[in-house]
């Protein structure tokens, strides 16, 4: 599939018109041992992978230090003198100590804690006890092991190959040049979700390309998409870009809220009105988003393969990134980005009720994807359904199998 | 930090007093996963009754809280506050969900929420 596809006007699309006629994948795709290091080691080990934002970073010496839970990598990331951010290995060059062990902070150089082998922020060799000890280890040239970087509109992106087969840029390809100036950073007040799971990743990717399970799973918790005229909560507009993807859920212009606490949060104009404040917020009103003008529209979810979905939202982003550490286990990691924090009381008792419900939606989602996974270990079901209405998970499937097998 | 003193029978700001009965359980929780925490273990029928006092009373609450700069609140206020973010939990399972949590989560599910950064 080149180029973009959207629904055409007559009626929903379906995987017959993109010719993705795989209708169902081996339940082994989701549990087993060998499937999981095939993705281990010929997708994370080849991809770039979002991993952070350069918010994180703003200043020379600043770093963050993350736990790539898949490839169990301990990555430094960190702004150099020069305003680079790299990425490297927390592992000493001697005898391979993890050298920085906070979370985050500024730090004008590394030393181990081991025998005090000192590194500058550009992860460069500065200083060796004793140096005529090691004759073949240079200072100013040997240091913390590297791993690629690069940065796409502010977020930062790793590859843990030797040499990446492609740019970022190449990676990214058509998806990366039409949301390049998309105004993430005017996104400033975080709130995070890290949820270890129970599960496959590739279930809670699926649950957020297919709209299906919308008007059932969440009839209650987000009763403001479902609508009557749109049954099975079809995808108003789909776009393919090669591996990536995106997909835009409508929202029912007739809903009102109803029940008092929630209209009463709704009312005091912050946070929880996310999906509902009418359009007039940057990040949904760029030309690169909503191409039709869906109206109203709930979010634009922007596929970055293999493991990152950006949800453009009505005064924000959500961030998800999925890291498998098993077939049956995995991290999912949610950022939330509004554009302001609380700022009275009652507005921080509208964030405190927007993310109570976030929760819950979230919980709905990821208990589904771990009874999913019990339900499949439990090894009768030989084969799990895509329906027509699921093309995106065909398509997700394909890509990754394409990509294990070098094809894309 | 609960500003709540030991050994002082916990009150309300004047004109709150039938919602004291709900302090001592909601009163002292300072994060979502606290109160969150508090809501699964909590029947329906209690939550009911938690939302059915809180619930007509919750403009009263903040136009008496809107007296107060945003910030660190008195005692009797903070207590009320408090409240008021309890009934943020509480109305999720009461008005949307219909059980006191999600009811297909696994017993030990949690969320553990943080706000990393607000630069702005």
């Amino acid at each position: 599939m080149n180029g973009f596809t959207r629904i055409p006007e007559s009626r929903w699309l379906r995987s017959r018109d993109l010719k993705l006629e795989e209708s169902s994948a081996p339940a082994s795709f989701y549990t087993s041992q060998e499937q999981f290091e095939l993705e281990r080691e010929q997708v994370f080990r080849r991809a770039w992978l979002s991993v952070a934002r350069v918010e994180e970073l703003p200043n020379a010496g600043d770093f963050v230090n993350l736990d790539i839970l898949t490839l169990k990598a301990k990555l430094i990331l960190v702004r150099g003198d020069d305003g680079e951010v790299r990425g490297f290995h927390n592992s000493c060059a001697h005898r391979g100590v993890m050298v920085v062990q906070k979370e985050k902070g500024n730090a004008a150089q590394f030393r181990c804690p081991y025998h005090a082998w000192v590194y500058g922020t550009d992860g460069k060799l500065r200083t060796i006890p004793g140096a005529d000890m090691f004759p073949d280890v240079k200072c100013g040239h040997d240091g913390l092991p590297p791993v690629h970087t690069g940065i796409w509109n502010g977020f930062i992106f790793v590859n843990f190959a030797k040499e990446p087969e492609e740019s970022l840029e190449e990676f990214l390809g058509e998806a990366g040049v039409l949301f390049s100036d998309l105004p993430f950073e005017d996104y400033n007040h975080e709130l995070r979700f890290p949820q270890p799971l129970a599960t496959n990743w590739k279930h809670i990717s699926n649950a957020f390309t297919e709209g299906y399970h919308l008007g059932f799973l969440h009839k209650n918790s987000l009763p403001f998409v479902f609508d009557r005229e749109n049954p099975l909560t079809d995808y108003p507009t789909v776009r393919f870009m090669g591996r990536h993807s995106a997909n835009i859920t409508g929202a029912n212009s007739k809903w009102q809220p109803t029940k008092p606490v929630m209209r009463f949060a709704l009312e005091t104009g912050f946070a929880a009105d996310a999906e509902l404040e009418p359009a007039g917020k940057k990040l949904m009103d760029h030309p690169a988003i909503n191409p039709d003008r869906i109206d109203p529209i709930m979010e634009e979810a922007i596929n970055i393969f293999p493991n990152t979905q950006i949800q453009v939202l009505r005064n924000g982003y959500l961030w998800y990134q999925y890291w498998p550490s098993g077939p049956n286990e995995m991290l999912w990691d949610v950022r939330l980005f509004l554009d302001r924090a609380p700022h009275s009381f009652r507005t921080e008792f509208a964030e405190a009720s927007y993310v109570a419900a976030s929760r819950d939606v979230l919980a709905e989602d990821s208990s589904m994807g771990e009874l999913q996974q019990q339900g499949l270990i439990s090894g009768g079901l030989e084969r799990v359904k895509y329906g027509e209405n699921e093309f995106m998970l065909r398509h997700f499937a394909q890509t990754l199998t394409n990509y294990i097998e070098g094809k894309v | 930090m609960s500003t709540i003193e030991r050994g002082v029978s916990p009150s309300l700001p004047a004109g709150f007093e039938a919602l004291e009965m709900f302090l001592e359980e909601w009163g002292d929780l300072e994060t979502e996963d606290e109160r969150y925490q508090l809501r699964r273990r909590k029947s329906l029928e209690d939550l009911k009754l938690f939302y059915d006092a809180v619930t007509p009373r919750l403009e009263d609450v903040f136009r008496h809280l809107d007296q107060f700069e945003y910030g660190p609140l008195p005692r009797a206020e903070q207590g009320l506050f408090r409240l008021a973010l309890g009934l943020a939990e509480v109305a999720q399972a009461v008005e949307v969900i219909g059980h006191p949590s999600v009811p297909t989560t696994s017993a030990q599910h949690t969320i553990q929420i943080s706000r990393p950064r607000s630069l702005k």
